[in-house]
């Protein structure tokens, strides 16, 4: 399994696409001349062999295009081996998981279908882009259980993370012995990792079949929402699909305009979601309607000023975002309706549970240092 | 009695033209273009063998008298690789599956037999033109 071509260029870091990526996603989304014309430029400008990763998963969803347009020729039929290895990929994948699934549902495991997967479930063409992994939703009270059933069948956590920590975090990336990726998530969003943080995702929750393995994922407007919080953000390799995957929601299903304002006014995104959507429309004339965006940016005006420098940190186009932003807005977020006495007492309790970092005194002098080594 | 995908374990496509299909269980990836393309896009919809043979002599009423024969040792072939089942049912109203204007030729489909080899290949830099699966160089597997 290739996590992306093993000549690949890294893709240049960011949150939004460069030039060459946004002429691949109008080849990609757009029908008629448009397409065509950005497909031309593309090709004629881009060498796959040294395709960065990040465009190298849109291309199955670009040769779905083209085909559909009949455009041919050398390059096509080359993505058109690309496309077939994404789908046979995608359901060795697919398949492979199901036992773990099954595993988890007879144990009383409840699960939710996130990202790729879904998104691809919903939109019903297995095709549309690499899944590399599963990303799986399960209750936050279950993740000891659900970590003991998945070591039984061979899953390892990817990184050394202290159990402390979990509470910071919104998901474990596993892999299996044979190398298959699943990702355990107990919160859909970093923005929401306190109590009760996803019971509005778990009661709207959607069933769907994977493989033809019953299961339950999002609705097509939380998956929305999703989408863009998670995707609009500085990455080092920018996962510029989350734009694709907008288009492909909105083309799949109905989507519930009022309830992805509320949503993103309850969890403290909204300016995130109407920066974001609203950029998208702009540049792919994307279909949002125009009182959506409205009330978007209604409740966007609102936004706090932590909310709005995290906007801003979270879209350094250059360099990566330094740890210590990361710590101040996460526990920001986490204590938003605390006071400030409890504020306080748990900034210790956050540290020490970051780095494991037993007893709290060591935590202070810890956290100086952190500071000082961004930013002296 | 009609003729089905042998579903959950068996899974396929129609990529322009061509249906791709793998066996999850033993993990072999088959291509299939032209004729045996059409029949397995007639099987995708549980047709039953006297469908196919009546739709394909219509498109090829020269060869009418060999499709019989073309079909029927076709379709064993894929019972015999586990990739179709026969159900009880009545003949569905078929869909359009066509040969899109190809000469007719014996239907056959080619075998890879580890679909997990096959996704070590790097489907951009060790394929060319004729692209993944096959790495540049690589001759078809035998029909």
């Amino acid at each position: 399994m290739h996590e992306s071509p093993a000549n690949s260029r890294r893709p240049d870091p960011g949150w939004w696409p460069t030039p060459s990526q946004e002429l691949l996603l109008r080849a990609s989304l757009f029908q008629g001349r448009d397409g065509l014309d950005a497909w031309e430029r593309w090709a004629a400008t881009v060498d796959l062999e040294t395709l960065d990763s990040g465009s190298f998963r849109m291309l199955p969803l670009l040769y779905d295009n083209l085909r559909k347009q009949g455009v041919r020729g050398p390059l096509v039929d080359r993505l058109k081996g690309v496309y077939r290895y994404a789908w046979a990929e995608n359901q060795a994948l697919f398949h492979s998981s199901e036992d773990t699934l099954r595993t988890l549902h007879e144990a009383g495991v409840e699960t939710l279908l996130l990202k790729g997967a879904a998104v691809m479930a919903i939109c019903g063409n297995d095709s549309l882009r690499l899944v590399y992994d599963l990303d799986v939703l399960i209750r936050v009270e279950q993740v000891d259980g659900a970590l003991e059933l998945l070591a039984e069948q061979g899953f390892r956590p990817l990184h050394d993370i202290p159990r402390s920590r979990f509470r910071l975090l919104r998901s474990l990336d596993l892999k299996s012995a044979s190398g298959r990726g699943l990702d355990l998530h107990w919160h859909v969003l970093d923005e929401c990792l306190g109590p009760g943080g996803d019971d509005d995702f778990w009661d709207a929750s959607v069933p769907t079949t994977l493989s033809g393995l019953p299961v339950r994922t999002l609705n097509a407007t939380d998956h929305l929402l999703h989408t863009v919080v998670h995707g609009a953000r500085w990455d080092e390799t920018p996962s510029f699909r989350w734009i694709a995957d907008v288009h492909a929601l909105l083309a799949a299903a109905p989507i519930d305009w009022d309830r992805l304002v509320a949503q993103a006014r309850k969890r403290a995104v909204a300016l995130t979601v109407s920066d974001a959507l609203g950029r998208v429309c702009d540049r792919f004339g994307t279909p949002v309607p125009e009182s959506a965006l409205a009330s978007l940016r209604r409740a966007a005006s609102s936004a706090s000023r932590l909310e709005r420098m995290e906007l801003a940190w979270k879209r350094r186009q250059q360099s990566p975002p330094g740890p210590v932003g990361f710590h101040v807005f996460r526990y920001w977020r986490m204590s938003r309706e605390w006071s400030p006495a409890a504020r306080i007492g748990g900034a210790i309790d956050y540290c020490q549970d970051w780095d494991d970092l037993r007893p709290g005194w060591r935590v202070p002098g810890r956290v100086v240092r952190k500071v000082f080594e961004e930013y002296a | 009695m009609r003729i089905t995908v042998n579903a959950p374990h068996v899974v396929g496509e129609i990529i322009d033209g061509e249906a791709v299909v793998v066996n999850l269980r033993d993990g072999a990836y088959y291509s299939m273009t032209g004729v045996g393309a059409t029949i397995w896009a007639f099987v995708e919809q549980g047709a039953t063998a006297d469908q196919i043979v009546e739709s394909l002599s219509g498109q090829y009423p020269e060869e009418a008298g060999v499709v019989r024969g073309a079909v029927d040792s076709f379709l064993s072939r894929l019972a015999g690789e586990d990739l179709i089942r026969e159900e009880p049912g009545t003949a569905p109203e078929l869909g359009e599956a066509s040969a899109n204007g190809e000469p007719f030729a014996d239907p056959v489909f080619e075998k890879f037999e580890d679909l997990k080899d096959l996704l070590l290949i790097d489907p951009i830099h060790e394929v060319d033109e004729t692209g993944w699966p096959l790495r540049v160089g690589d001759p078809l597997p035998p029909p």
